[in-house]
């Protein structure tokens, strides 16, 4: 199941990326126009592409990014509260995780009204594939960040495909081996990694 | 009888196997994360933790029987942060572990890459660039072709500046000594401070800056040149350079976060400003450039932004 709506996402993701010309984010809500306003600070970084396929590539995947982001089901302690609570009968992807490491994790979470400002990952990578952490990431709409690790464990073909993308990198102002400490300010901190809503 | 010797000898064995692994006490990684202080003694509390580990299990080789693989790993992983938290710090004890990694075969893509960025925080060009030559593989960051190391910075802090044509970095120092100097430190990659670059190209800031303004990028493990140069083109006012060595800078351990705002006036501290919360900083910021116009006298407003010193 966890497995068909990863497929379709990606596939969405794919059709996104295929999809020109891109229309500039319309607002749908307060929530969007955030994002849109968190689009615009950003949009320098696409005219570091090499060239325009690869602009266009990281514009459309900048968008997804935010889109996933406001999308997420846990956008907050509150939000995390709620999901352990119901993970028990319903299970979670956080229990991919041995018990210390999750309990490492779930401690490193940082939140704002923009969501999930930093992580913990040096956890993720130990113990997960790249389809594990996508799916726990997934959970905090940063699910595109399982490019930044590299190495996660292979073990399908999901996986590597998974891990492939990390080949096209691009920038989204989130930073790693820094964590965030405060409200948008990033220190340096192995194995921690600073979202650009911090 | 048996029983007692075995109460004796075999339970107290077992349980220091159960202390000596990986699993069953913090790693050596954990000890040098939980050594993070925010306060100056850091540097040295790392540093003596390291020498002490390395004497305990290396003595003079590391690549000793008694040292298990997944404790050498682990050695490797706390050089590693050791030299990622004080570039140059204790590069020789990375050096060594990584040797006998070498020799056991488990010198994989990380480790290779923890020493080629603790290589080039400490700007140890040369030693970075043999690292690309011997695992090309690896596609490690490529170091410039032309490292110019300029003239002596004669204690001033230095800075590495990008060129634009060449394949090639030029150290310069920046004298800090006089006038008033607004050092800047952020990364264009970093989310906060592309917030805090936009905000200082808006008039209501951008005119308020001191004419001596420097964009530093902090003394990383990598140094990113494709994206400083590209940015530097888009934005030459905001021209970022690198800094040269973490220990030559006067005004302070932690000035390291990203952004952070750090004000001089004849080369003493005036103020830090940490972070990019919003335009409240921004006000903050153009308040505090305002006073000290008023207590200096020096009449900077309109003079726009420095790309050189």
């Amino acid at each position: 199941m966890r497995l068909s709506v990863l497929l379709v996402t990606l596939c969405c993701a794919l059709l996104l990326l295929l999809a020109a010309p891109v229309q500039a984010s319309q607002p749908v809500s307060p929530r969007s126009a955030e994002a849109a306003a968190e689009v615009e600070n950003v949009e320098v970084e696409d005219a570091e592409a090499s060239d325009a396929a690869t602009a266009k590539f990281c514009q459309v995947k900048r968008l997804r990014d935010h889109m996933d982001l406001l999308n997420a089901p846990i956008r907050s302690h509150r939000d995390l509260a709620r999901h352990l609570r119901l993970a028990r009968d319903e299970g979670s992807p956080l229990f991919a995780l041995s018990n210390e490491a999750r309990r490492r994790f779930l401690a490193s979470l940082s939140f704002n009204e923009n969501g999930l400002t930093g992580y913990r990952y040096d956890d993720l990578e130990r113990e997960l594939t790249a389809t594990q952490a996508y799916l726990i990431l997934a959970l905090f709409g940063s699910q595109s960040d399982v490019a930044r690790f590299p190495k996660l464990r292979e073990k399908t073909s999901l996986d590597r495909e998974l891990k492939a993308t990390s080949k096209l990198q691009c920038s989204n102002g989130d930073w790693v081996d820094f964590q965030c400490v405060a409200r948008a300010t990033c220190r340096a901190i192995t194995r921690y990694i600073c979202k650009a809503t911090c | 009888m048996t029983h007692r010797l075995a109460i004796l000898f075999v339970l107290p064995a077992l349980l220091l196997a159960a202390c000596a692994t990986p699993q069953g006490a913090p790693g050596l990684l954990d000890r040098v994360e939980q050594l993070r202080t925010d306060r100056p003694e850091q540097a040295g509390t790392m540093a003596a933790f390291l020498d002490r580990t390395m004497a305990r299990l290396c003595g003079a080789d590391c690549n000793r029987p008694a040292l298990t693989d997944a404790r050498l790993l682990d050695l490797a992983a706390a050089a590693a942060a050791v030299n990622a938290y004080h570039p140059g710090l204790r590069i020789e004890a990375h050096e060594r572990v990584f040797a006998a990694l070498l020799a056991r075969g488990l010198a994989g893509p990380l480790e290779v890459r923890e020493l080629h960025r603790t290589y080039i925080a400490a700007r140890r060009w040369e030693d970075a660039r043999r690292l690309v030559g011997r695992f090309p593989e690896l596609a490690l960051e490529p170091i410039p072709a032309t490292i110019d190391p300029g003239p002596d910075p004669g204690g001033h802090p230095a800075v590495w500046r990008v060129s634009q044509v060449e394949d090639a970095i030029h150290r310069e120092p920046l004298d800090l000594s006089r006038g008033r100097v607004l050092i800047v430190i952020s990364h264009p990659g970093c989310g906060p401070s592309r917030r805090a670059l936009a905000a200082l190209r808006e008039p209501a800031l951008r005119d308020r800056l001191p004419a001596r303004t420097y964009f530093v990028v902090p003394p990383l493990g990598s140094i990113d040149i494709p994206r400083l140069r590209h940015w530097n083109a888009e934005f030459p006012t905001q021209e970022h350079r690198f800094a040269d060595r973490e220990g030559d800078w006067p005004f302070g351990h932690r000035i390291w976060d990203l952004p952070t705002f750090v004000l001089l006036e004849e080369g003493v501290h005036r103020a830090t400003l940490r972070g990019w919360p919003g335009k409240e900083q921004g006000e903050r910021l153009k308040a505090l450039l305002e006073a000290e116009q008023g207590e200096t006298g020096q009449g900077e407003v309109g003079r726009g932004v420095a790309g050189a010193q």
